[in-house]
């Protein structure tokens, strides 16, 4: 019982996280500010 | 806070490669290609691209892919137009520049560009006329061909002025405008503007790279420069220098 319920709560864990790894690589931007310009740069899209 | 206009730039902007013919930009071996040819532009005028770049407050990204589009990083000798050198500057451009620099940016030229301008070419900074005479022109030329230094200042302050030219309170500057101006001339009609009109028509990369109005060459040249794996994308995500 308490086995299953690691196991399960992992699952969750790891769903989670990939879910949020996809997530930030396909829309996550890092901005650069200088005295008269900003930046927008996309994050590397993820491989396929 | 810089003393210009902010320029606001989206890497890529279009999401699209550049593509003509067998060539793309997408391709390993284009990319390659293209990723040596910063490199060497960097190795070669790292130092003039970084110098002019702070003055103007321009990108040295921006400067590099300049060099890149214009000449491949080669100093070329004058072509039809007059386009002369690593960022094909043409005599009568950096004078219209010059002499509307106050005009239109509202402050001085730097002083580091009225330095280096008194020392090669003074003629620009005392004469009255509207354009350079033959002998000026010839002698604007043989510098843009032999001195890079002078080059890359030369090319830095026409783009600073076309940024600011091509510019709204609500958009900052407008570099995609800025470059199909530096590449097809500043008083085309897809740029909407004339000498006494003022811009108020912000608009974005892929509709102007796709506007058959602007020149086939100035649409190559924004997918080139903003488009997916274009020179920005290599220097800003790929990071090849």
């Amino acid at each position: 019982m308490k086995l299953k319920t690691i196991l399960i709560a992992a699952a969750i864990l790891g769903g989670a996280y990939y879910a949020y790894t996809l997530f930030g690589k396909t829309k996550k931007t890092k901005v650069i500010k200088d005295r008269s310009f900003e930046i927008e740069i996309e994050e590397p899209e993820t491989e396929e | 806070m810089g003393i210009y206009k902010t320029l606001r730039i989206k890497v890529p902007d279009i999401k699209t490669p550049f593509k003509s013919g067998n060539i793309d930009y997408s391709k390993p071996a284009v990319k390659a290609a293209n990723a040596e040819v910063i490199r060497s532009i960097n190795n070669t005028y790292g130092a003039a691209i970084k110098r002019w770049g702070t003055v103007f407050e321009i990108p040295d990204a921006v400067i590099i892919g300049f060099i890149a589009t214009e000449s491949g990083g080669k100093m070329l000798g004058a072509n039809v137009y007059k386009a002369t050198g690593l960022m094909q500057v043409t005599p009568n451009a950096l004078w219209e520049c010059v002499k509307k620099w106050d005009s239109t940016v509202k402050t001085a030229l730097p002083a580091q560009a009225t330095a280096e301008l008194k020392r090669v070419l003074p003629e620009i900074l005392t004469s009255s006329a509207a354009a350079p005479s033959a002998a000026v022109s010839n002698k604007i030329i043989k510098l843009l061909q032999n001195d890079a230094n002078f080059n890359i200042m030369s090319g830095t302050l026409i783009l600073r002025w076309l940024i600011e030219r091509f510019s709204t309170v609500q958009t900052g500057g407008q570099l995609n405008k800025a470059m199909v101006a530096y590449n097809a001339g500043a008083y085309i009609r897809a740029l909407n503007v004339s000498s006494s009109q003022p811009i108020t028509n912000p608009i974005d990369s892929t509709s102007l790279a796709t506007n058959r109005l602007v020149p086939a060459e100035s649409r190559g040249y924004l997918y080139k420069m903003l488009g997916k794996d274009g020179f920005l994308s290599l220097i800003y995500i790929d990071k090849v220098v």
